[in-house]
């Protein structure tokens, strides 16, 4: 019964054991433990800082505020589940949390998914002057299916600029992640003490901004019993914004960080539109501020000269079937071209729009540029509107020439930005202006040529003083004693209710230095409403010491009285 | 004596350093296991065994009786608490098996109703066992019933259908092995039978191997069980859930290398990716963390001890001949469906790998029969 089969199958056994064995730990060890080494690591990021906002005297406007990010070592639906009950809010589409409530961590550290996650310290977005720089700073928040389409190394869950300056200076804003090993056992659990720092993060830059974020304060309070409107606060000499306001506005922390579906619906339905930056995306028609440019074609293109009189104006025009009214019912007699800009006579304006013309009004106003972005460091601005003749062309059977009448006063089609009108205004009275920007360092500096002839200029820029000097004159609301300066009124008709109004202006006289362009949306005439904000501003700036009063007279005289 | 002892106790030094960096306690207990199972080799040297044969029938129905009980116990399971000690009566069983296979072997003519009468045995074994369930220890009894019908000159045919019908049943768990059994073993049985018409016999034998392999998976194995077999095909598949044993064991094998990653910083093991360490894989962390050469001298080790058994068993006539073979057919079985899931050849079967694992039942089993062979080596005749 002596057979060798059991002896045969016995080495054919252990034959088979011993292949692969050897397969296994000799021919494949390379591989098997690179899966043991994928097994234990698990690369996780390091968050990194964003860059700062300042404003030009050294102020966050956009910094950090102490807290913590929660990353969860494994893709795994209980630990978002529990996650969820401490956080309410978790999306498992992102696998970190930002936070920064104490009680949160500490519920954290002492639930069950205490081992499951890392815990990062690191600095979260915060705007400490809130509504006050939203429009300029703008927010960051998680970037969408649409965004990560257009912008590279970007993945679900990271942050990005959605608005203002977070958005303008996203590249040179956003940090640079770092990474890490860390290691874990066979439950994702952590095993602490062992992490490994691969690539260490890098701080976002900085960036400085020309906002006085006191005079933006400052113009918020002026701004307390209007609902709306916009203001702009424009260096004409090296082109620096002082202050970009927009009313009403919103609060980015909110934004940047927790805000539910509930708020975000009242936001945007908001009939009065926190989200837009009216300064440079606020469409208004400048109204009687554009007699300045009427005013200017007819004397560049020698069609009136600076005594041309017209029939005097008794508060009512009637041209064609059509009448035409002034804002003073009671009328201004027969003026002369610099008391028709001083008293902002409508009537006085419509007859030179005729004498222009529709066509050439229409042509030499768009050869002036006025609708351009200024090309200010914000991705919301808007361009301006005039139409040119095409345009009514195609929206009427017949194009009256009696339509220059409304757009000789800055009324009908003409719609312009607050900056717009603010660089208009600067190109009034100068030869050259550099263009408006918000970086304090390291900007691009552009020139644009100013509007007129030599002669014009002056002439205009003397009618604007007067508009504030004389005692018949709209904008003598804005005057201060002993300071000398320019500006023009204006009331935008709106079909939605109360007037608009406007007021710009340019100080010093002399030396103008400063351009301040108000809007006040809905409250009435730019003489009354807007032109006395002009003033306090003006006054601010002087108190700041922003400006440079070359007449120790006009000093003296203005702190005395102040 | 020094023969049979050496190679079980370097491989039990071996493991037990392993399980000290696993759990000091556990080493601690393993060490007293191990020394209580030298000694009881020591003691079953004084056993007379022509005057134990007798017993052997009482032996059977004793563990028979616990098996059954087991399975009728309150909270089905493998274990029997007495007092602080869990002990595992399946383990015991298997050496129970082969001292009645030998007691019938010797006592009995080798015709029909001697084999019919040893596969009832077998079979009353395998059920409790089976429902337990505890499959790895009721596939060994089957093996042990097979490697039974291997030894005797029965008849040729039967013999070698014998032979394909255990490869056979092994393919149930492998299609690698279903391969082999097809390239290697067919042509090697068709020398033994040539007599026999060969297309016939392979049709019927690979049928039958066919038949009975997707019967026993349909009606015999629990849902868990199917899994695991599925994932041993398709282990990707499954490499997070059923598959998921027989992969961290191949990685923590294969990560080991030649000289492996140290003793006590093997990551596998340690970081808890190998399940039952200690236990059912304690191979994977022995080659993890001693690399490549350990696991060789493992395994050389088992070879030497069976093959030990098995060169001693032609020196014998009788029970010590039967014995001595059916314990080298039992340490093979037993080692080679271990180390075979821990290189995952086979599916995860949950055996332990003898003088390897932690665990006192089948420890102080297999030092018992070591104690048995030994005892056979002090008898005064060599046909008993």
């Amino acid at each position: 019964m002596n057979n060798n089969i059991p002896k045969v199958l016995l080495f054919f056994g252990f034959f088979i054991l011993i292949s692969k064995l050897f397969y296994l730990s000799i021919l494949k060890s390379k591989k098997y433990k690179l899966f043991s080494q994928k097994n234990q690591f698990k690369i996780m990021e390091i968050p990194g800082l964003r860059g700062r906002i300042f404003d030009r005297n050294g102020k966050i406007l956009a910094g950090w505020k102490r807290g913590y990010r929660i990353i969860p070592v494994e893709k795994n639906e209980n630990i978002y589940k529990e996650l969820k009950k401490i956080f309410g809010e978790f999306n498992s589409r992102n696998y970190f949390i930002e936070d920064t409530s104490l009680q949160r961590l500490v519920e954290l550290k002492t639930s069950k998914v205490s081992e499951d996650v890392v815990i990062e310290f690191t600095g979260l977005r915060f705007y400490p002057y809130a509504e006050i720089s939203s429009h300029i700073v703008g927010y960051i928040g998680e970037i969408n299916q649409k965004e990560l389409k257009i912008f590279k190394n970007y993945e679900l869950g990271d942050k990005i600029g959605k608005y203002g300056l977070e958005k303008f200076f996203e590249k040179k804003l956003r940090e640079k992640k770092g990474k890490k090993l860390i290691l874990t056992n066979a439950y994702g659990h952590l095993i602490p003490g062992y992490s490994r720092i691969i690539k260490l993060p890098q701080k976002g830059d900085d960036i400085y901004i020309t906002i006085d974020i006191n005079l933006q304060k400052f113009i918020d309070s002026l701004f307390e019993n209007y609902q709306s409107g916009a203001c702009v606060v424009y260096n004409v000499q090296n082109g620096e914004i002082l202050a970009l306001y927009s009313k009403p506005s919103f609060n980015p922390n909110k934004l940047t960080w927790k805000l539910s579906k509930n708020e975000w619906q009242k936001l945007i339905q908001d009939t009065l539109s926190p989200l837009l930056n009216r300064a440079i995306s606020g469409l208004y028609p400048p109204g009687s501020i554009f007699k300045l440019i009427t005013a200017g074609i007819a004397l560049d293109n020698q069609i009136i000269n600076k005594n041309s009189t017209f029939s005097p104006c008794k508060g009512k025009f009637l041209y064609g079937n059509k009448i035409f009214k002034c804002w003073r019912e009671e009328g201004h007699g027969k003026l002369n071209l610099k008391q028709a800009i001083v008293q902002s006579c409508d009537i006085y304006f419509y007859q030179v729009g005729l004498k222009i013309g529709l066509k050439k009004f229409l042509k030499e106003v768009k050869k002036l540029n006025l609708t351009q972005k200024t090309g200010i460091e914000l991705k919301d601005e808007k361009e301006g509107f005039i139409p040119d003749f095409n345009w009514y062309k195609k929206k009427y059977k017949w194009v009256s020439p009696g339509y220059v009448i409304n757009l000789s006063i800055g009324q009908g089609e003409i719609l312009l930005t607050p900056i717009q009108i603010a660089l208009m205004t600067a190109r009034i009275i100068l030869d050259s202006v550099p263009k408006p920007h918000l970086l304090l360092k390291n900007f691009k500096k552009q020139y644009i040529k100013g509007i007129f002839s030599k002669d014009t200029k002056e002439f205009l820029k003397e009618a604007m003083i007067e508009v504030i000097e004389n005692p018949k004159g709209t904008g003598i609301l804005a005057k201060i004693d002993g300071i000398k300066m320019g500006g023009k009124t204006g009331t935008a008709q709106n079909p939605k209710g109360e007037d608009h109004a406007l007021f710009t202006c340019f100080f010093p006289a002399d030396n103008p230095q400063f351009v301040v362009t108000v809007v006040v949306e809905h409250s009435g005439h730019g003489g009354n409403i807007a032109a006395p904000l002009a003033k306090k501003i003006v006054e601010w700036l002087i108190k700041n010491n922003y400006v440079e009063l070359t007449n120790t007279t006009f000093n003296n005289k203005f702190f005395k009285h102040n | 004596m020094w023969s049979l002892l050496i190679p079980p106790l370097i491989i039990n030094f071996l493991s037990i350093i392993e399980i000290s960096t696993i759990n000091k306690n556990l080493a601690f207990k393993q060490i007293i296991f191990s020394s209580v199972g030298v000694l009881i080799f020591f003691l079953a040297k004084k056993i007379n065994i022509k005057k134990f044969k007798s017993n052997i029938p009482y032996i059977y129905a004793f563990f028979l009786s616990l098996l059954f009980f087991l399975l009728f116990k309150k909270g089905i399971s493998r274990w029997f608490k007495l007092s602080f000690l869990y002990i595992q009566p399946s383990e015991f069983a298997k050496l129970s098996l082969i001292l009645t296979y030998s007691y019938f072997l010797e006592k009995f003519p080798h015709n029909y109703k001697t084999y019919l009468i040893i596969g009832s045995i077998t079979l009353l074994y395998f059920i409790p066992t089976a429902l337990q369930p505890d499959l790895g220890t009721a596939l060994i009894f089957i093996f042990l019933f097979l490697w039974t019908l291997l030894k005797v000159n029965f008849h040729q045919i039967l013999n070698a259908f014998t032979l394909f019908y255990a490869i056979g049943s092994i393919s149930i768990l492998s299609k690698k092995f279903f391969l082999v059994y097809l390239i290697i073993l067919i042509p090697l049985t068709y020398i033994l039978l040539k007599k026999i018409n060969l297309s016939i016999f392979l049709t019927f034998s690979i049928l039958l191997a066919l038949g009975i392999s997707s019967l026993l998976f349909e009606k015999g194995l629990k849902p868990y069980q199917k899994n695991r077999i599925r994932a041993f095909f398709y282990p990707e598949k499954y490499s997070k859930t059923y598959a998921w044993q027989s992969i961290q064991s191949k990685i923590a094998i294969g990560s080991g290398g030649l000289i492996g990653k140290g003793i006590g910083k093997g990551t596998q093991k340690g970081l808890a990716f190998l399940p039952a360490a200690h236990t059912d894989f304690i191979f994977s962390a022995i080659v993890e963390e001693m690399g490549f050469f350990a696991g060789i001298t493992v395994i050389l080790l088992i070879l030497f001890i069976t093959l030990n058994l098995l060169n001693l068993s032609e020196k014998f006539e009788g029970f010590g001949k039967y014995f001595l073979y059916l314990s080298s057919g039992y340490f093979f079985m037993q080692s080679f469906i271990n180390i075979g899931c821990a290189l995952g050849l086979l599916p995860p079967i949950g055996i332990p790998l003898i003088f390897s694992s932690y665990g006192g039942s089948h420890t102080i089993t297999e030092f018992l029969t070591l104690g048995f062979a030994y005892a056979l080596l002090t008898q005064k005749t060599r046909n008993i």
